[in-house]
């Protein structure tokens, strides 16, 4: 079986001669939830446009599933960007609709249920909802989908604790075991007891895959302690 | 899927180009009943009214057609490059079917643009006064024009279709030349607005010096072909002229929005990184 | 409610000691059915794959067994549940004394602290 998510020699180089990726050799198996963690900078963000084919590689390759990023990776991988992406003209019930003539995967009752979870009404404008408010319902359209491979780019970043809670118990409640989520953040203390395993980047480069068990057991410590000796300024 | 692209970007349009072209219909059936239909060929206020209505005429449908122009090169550039391009792109369709649908829904609207304008100009002109004063004089006007020998059967539908094959040309040439500048435009790494519009003067003034050269170059070998020296009688008549005019500058469109359609086509499958 | 987790010991072992002292202190009685891993780790706040593991450790261990359709259930083995009780009593005076010691006290000291505290009947 192919790795769901396999990244060999790859390389982002920007024009100024800049490296946000450099060389990242990387296989990760499905089924499992992983951090992708690393201070900002780091190249998280870059692999994941990467892997989503918002970027082209400067060299090396980038699979998903076995495949390069295209139609066919499109289908099986469910992104949440760390931006608003949606058209704000757009009521909340049409960007449902939208998603599920685009997604066969897409599980319409799925959304609504999370929407009336959250008290949110599928009649309003994403223009006059705020920006934690849209930020849900991107997660909500993100975690409908029945995809094999989940990207959420900072889902807890810049979040109140309460909402911290809805998300983490989202993404757990949607999560079938089959499935694979890489979820980038450096807020690696509120997220650690949901990661089977961490992927550390620094500087553009693979700076640890392990495990977060294993590195409980070797370590003695959790993995936020880890982090911070790792990345000490 | 290119259909549900289409279905979508039709929808986003539709909401500010139904709203400029009612406008545009309002401020028609002003300028027929307070202007132009005030006009009676014979009264002192005739000068006055008719450069009013060529004032008018001239803003309203600059205005529009430039306002409707916006409207789809924003509409590009917000759904593919901007924030919105993170889902757009990651849709499971391909460059190619996003690029084709959005020349087609940007050129629908060009093209109804184009009909609203025709049938604004009639339903301006067409007063009781001016029809009177042209069926009068039809006969020798349409002389004047150059309606004779062959073009002398020429008849109003074909008039017509000929309006709406060249603009229909036209049309979808500008929306693939707005669409390739925004897409060259993404080549830069930074300011790629401006960098957009840069290219689409470029571009334009690189058609101008084009077709400059072209006819120059057809005019030397065929003689006389469209460029008419001052000041020499020209043994082309107007309809003539503009026949050739016509056929060269279509042409010209149609080779130029191929090559810059596969040029946007290439760029978009193979280059574009997402800021 | 999430499970009040530590961030320095590995999880699923963590996740086992929380399933074993809802057994002893009867929130899961002999024979009962156990929840699904879903609705375990969604309750603990962790990943599921983690609460796999740590019910197929009890499951080894032979505490809890599943029936392959219907789910897990606690042993009604009572003998077993009996020594689990006596583990995790041991477990929790080994770590009374050690703390106790690290106090300073003798052992000896230490029971007569504790009877002295049992006959005054105020548990602080």
């Amino acid at each position: 079986m192919n790795p769901i998510l396999e990244c060999r020699n790859l390389s982002k180089k920007y024009c100024n001669h800049f490296y946000a990726l450099n060389d990242l050799t990387l296989s990760l198996d499905s089924g499992q939830i992983v951090g992708l963690l690393g201070p900002n900078g780091s190249g998280k963000t870059t692999l994941i446009k990467l892997i989503n084919g918002l970027l082209n590689p400067s060299s090396g390759e980038v699979l998903i599933d076995g495949k390069a990023p295209g139609v066919d990776t499109k289908k099986i991988v469910s992104y949440l960007p760390e931006r608003t992406y949606l058209d704000e003209s757009m009521k909340v019930r049409d960007i449902i609709r939208f998603f599920a003539d685009f997604y066969d995967n897409f599980i319409t009752d799925r959304a609504y249920q999370m929407l009336s979870d959250l008290e949110i009404s599928a009649d309003a404008r994403l223009r006059t909802l705020s920006k934690g408010t849209k930020e849900k319902v991107q997660l909500i359209l993100v975690m409908s989908r029945d995809a094999k491979l989940y990207i959420l780019d900072e889902p807890i970043g810049g979040v109140d604790p309460a909402a911290r809670d809805y998300i983490l118990h989202t993404i757990l409640a949607n999560y079938n075991e089959e499935s694979t989520i890489l979820l980038s953040t450096h807020l690696i203390h509120d997220i650690e007891n949901i990661l089977d395993r961490v992927v550390f980047l620094k500087e553009g480069r693979l700076a640890m895959n392990a495990p977060v068990d294993d590195i409980r057991m070797e370590q003695g410590r959790s993995v936020d302690t880890l982090f911070r000796e790792v990345f000490r300024c | 899927m290119l259909i549900k692209l289409i279905k979508y970007d039709l929808r986003s349009l539709n909401r500010f180009l139904i709203i400029l072209h009612g406008f545009l219909l309002l401020m028609t059936i002003f300028l027929r009943i307070f202007i132009t239909g005030q006009i009676h060929l014979s009264t002192d206020t005739d000068g006055f009214l008719f450069g009013l209505a060529i004032v008018m005429y001239t803003l309203l449908i600059t205005g529009i057609t430039f306002g409707t122009s916006i409207v789809i090169v924003v509409r590009f550039y917000r759904n593919l490059f901007s924030d919105e391009g993170y889902l757009s792109q990651t849709l499971p369709v391909t460059p190619g079917q996003h690029l084709l649908a959005k020349t087609i829904s940007g050129s629908i609207w060009a093209m109804i643009d184009y009909v609203f304008i025709l049938a604004s100009l009639y339903i301006g002109i067409a007063t009781p006064a001016f029809m009177e004063l042209f069926y009068e004089n039809q006969g020798e006007l349409m002389k004047e024009l150059g309606f004779t020998g062959k073009y002398a059967d020429v008849t109003a539908g074909q008039i017509i279709l000929v309006l709406l094959i060249s603009g229909f040309i036209g049309c979808v040439g500008n929306i693939v030349m707005y669409y390739a500048s925004i897409v060259l435009g993404q080549l830069f790494s930074s300011h790629r607005v401006i960098g957009a519009i840069a290219c689409y003067f470029a571009l334009s003034t690189l058609m101008a010096v084009i077709s400059f050269i072209v006819m120059f170059a057809a005019d030397l070998a065929y003689g006389n072909f469209a460029i008419v020296p001052a000041g020499t009688e020209s043994s082309l008549s107007l309809v003539e002229y503009m026949v050739r005019i016509l056929t060269f500058s279509l042409a010209l469109s149609v080779i130029t929005a191929v090559v810059l359609y596969i040029l946007s086509y290439i760029l978009m499958k193979k280059k574009m990184d997402l800021n | 409610m999430p499970w009040d987790l530590d961030n320095d010991r590995p999880i699923y072992l963590q996740l086992m000691e929380r399933i074993q002292q809802d057994i002893v202190s009867g929130v899961y009685k002999a024979g009962d059915k156990l929840p699904s891993v879903r609705e375990l780790a969604i309750d603990a706040a962790v990943n599921p794959n983690t609460m796999q593991k740590a019910l197929s450790e009890l499951e080894r261990d032979g505490l809890v067994h599943s029936r392959r359709t219907s789910g897990r259930f606690i042993t009604e083995d009572e003998t077993m549940l009996k020594n689990l009780r006596d583990e995790l009593a041991s477990r929790h005076i080994q770590d009374f004394m050690e703390k106790m010691k690290q106090l300073g006290f003798q052992e000896k000291e230490t029971l007569e602290k504790l009877q002295d505290t049992i006959k005054r009947g105020t548990l602080i």
